[in-house]
């Protein structure tokens, strides 16, 4: 008879699903049901079989810490186009994990059952975030997915960032709030109707640029929101995620 | 012999009787607990146990191994392969890349049964990794959350095979002796 060295062991839980406007959403709990902590825990690789996955478009995604009999929660979002309602397909996570002074790889897989169509519970602001990476500098553009008519207006973006950086980009008509260190919020500066710089339903917005030492990337999370033109009041938003610089990389 | 003597001689007796019977009772249960202590860790009762047919697969840098084995299911239901996902760790990420392939094909598995011998999944080496054995864990959950035993296996990654000079000139000899005897037979006939 011999003791096993303690190490981290990672298993899924039933993910909840929502399959709405063409998309996927897997909201998958990840347990570390093993006998040590594993630090630093990233995931790098999400795939559903051959489904085209929409986030979060970079990775890796840092989880942090995930200490024994601890969990921790992703939300991929897939396109469902090619996929039959009621097909099992393989949901595969892998990533990385720290755990006695070494830096190891897990890989974890579900079947899931595509669910079929069904409204989402809360509407959110159709809108998307591309990022144009270079050593050292993030250079976003927001994209206004509303249909030609919508009333919501982009108005807003807030960016979480891992690491210290500067702001280095700012569209002319917007301004922009920031400690450097941990988020950036570039707000419009429009005050009155008919608010000019707001990105209109179909339209899209370049130049919010941010510079860092560090050159890696990780996925963090994002929010756009949104004015309603016809109400003048706070729109719907979208949060998700989106490249920034890495804390750990 | 007097009456206290001998009421002393058998309760000497009876007291005997009674400590032997009870380190006989004391040395079954030390057997008991000892059985249990030792026996095999196969009679175990996981309700899923995976059973790979092999604990180490041999393959070169850049090559791609597949892990088969069986798989017995104790649970109490009936499961498909679609219900039963396998989970790694303890792998280097550098060099190894690892894929379910179970569940492709599908097939049944009753309760209280155990499966013919499948692909379980595939350990890819990177290209650029230097010979040596390279371990991980695995382990099969299923869609009720019953866990089976953890599998330490193994890939080893061989140095890739070049045939040594001396091998190589042994072999080109050969063939132009060949060469020779063929042409010298077809000028007598």
């Amino acid at each position: 008879m011999f003791l096993l060295a303690p190490a981290p062991r990672f298993s899924t839980v039933a993910p909840g699903l929502l399959n709405s406007d063409g998309q996927l959403t897997v909201s998958l709990p990840i347990l570390n049901i093993g006998t040590a902590d594993a630090a630093n825990v990233r995931v790098t690789k999400i795939s559903l079989g051959s489904a085209v996955r929409r986030s979060p478009a970079g990775l890796p995604l840092p989880l942090g810490i995930l200490p024994v009999n601890g969990t921790a929660s992703i939300s991929p979002r897939f396109n469902t186009t090619g996929l039959l309602v009621g097909g099992k397909y393989l949901l595969s996570v892998q990533g990385t994990y720290e755990a006695n002074n070494l830096t190891s790889g897990f890989a974890i897989n579900r079947y899931i059952v595509l669910p079929a169509p069904s409204q989402s519970p809360v509407v959110y602001l159709k809108a998307h975030v591309d990022v144009a990476v270079q050593p050292g500098i993030w250079t976003y553009t927001i994209f206004n997915d509303e249909p030609v008519g919508s009333t919501q207006f982009i108005a807003l973006f807030s960016l979480e960032v891992g690491s210290p950086f500067t702001v280095t980009g700012v569209p002319v008509g917007w301004e922009v709030e920031t400690d450097n260190v941990s988020y950036a919020l570039w707000v419009a500066s429009d005050q009155q109707s008919p608010y000019p710089h707001h990105i209109p339903p179909g339209g899209s917005l370049g130049g919010f640029q941010i510079q860092s030492s560090k050159i890696g990337s990780e996925s963090t999370g994002y929010l756009v929101a949104a004015w309603n033109h016809q109400l003048d009041q706070a729109g719907l938003v979208s949060p998700d995620l989106v490249l920034s610089p890495g804390k750990s990389v | 012999m007097t009456c206290t003597s001998s009421f002393l001689f058998s309760l000497r007796v009876s007291v005997g009787l009674q400590l032997a019977k009870r380190s006989v009772k004391i040395l079954t249960l030390f057997a008991i607990f000892g059985f249990v202590l030792l026996a095999p860790k196969s009679i175990s009762a996981d309700p899923i146990t995976l059973a790979p047919s092999s604990a180490s697969l041999n393959t070169t840098a850049g090559g791609t191994v597949i892990f088969t084995g069986q798989i017995t299911n104790q649970t109490g239901v009936p499961l498909s392969a679609l219900d039963l996902f396998l989970n790694f760790s303890g792998f280097d990420p550098a060099v190894v890349t690892i894929e379910q392939l179970l569940g492709d094909p599908d097939f049944l598995l009753p309760n209280n049964t155990f499966s013919q011998v499948v692909n379980l999944y595939s350990v890819t080496v990177a290209a650029n990794a230097p010979p040596g054995t390279y371990t991980f864990d695995v382990f099969i959950q299923d869609v009720n959350d019953n866990f089976s035993n953890s599998v330490t296996v193994s890939v080893v990654v061989s140095p890739n095979a070049v045939p040594e000079p001396t091998t190589l000139l042994l072999l080109i000899t050969g063939l132009v002796g060949t060469r020779i005897a063929h042409s010298k037979l077809r000028r007598r006939s």
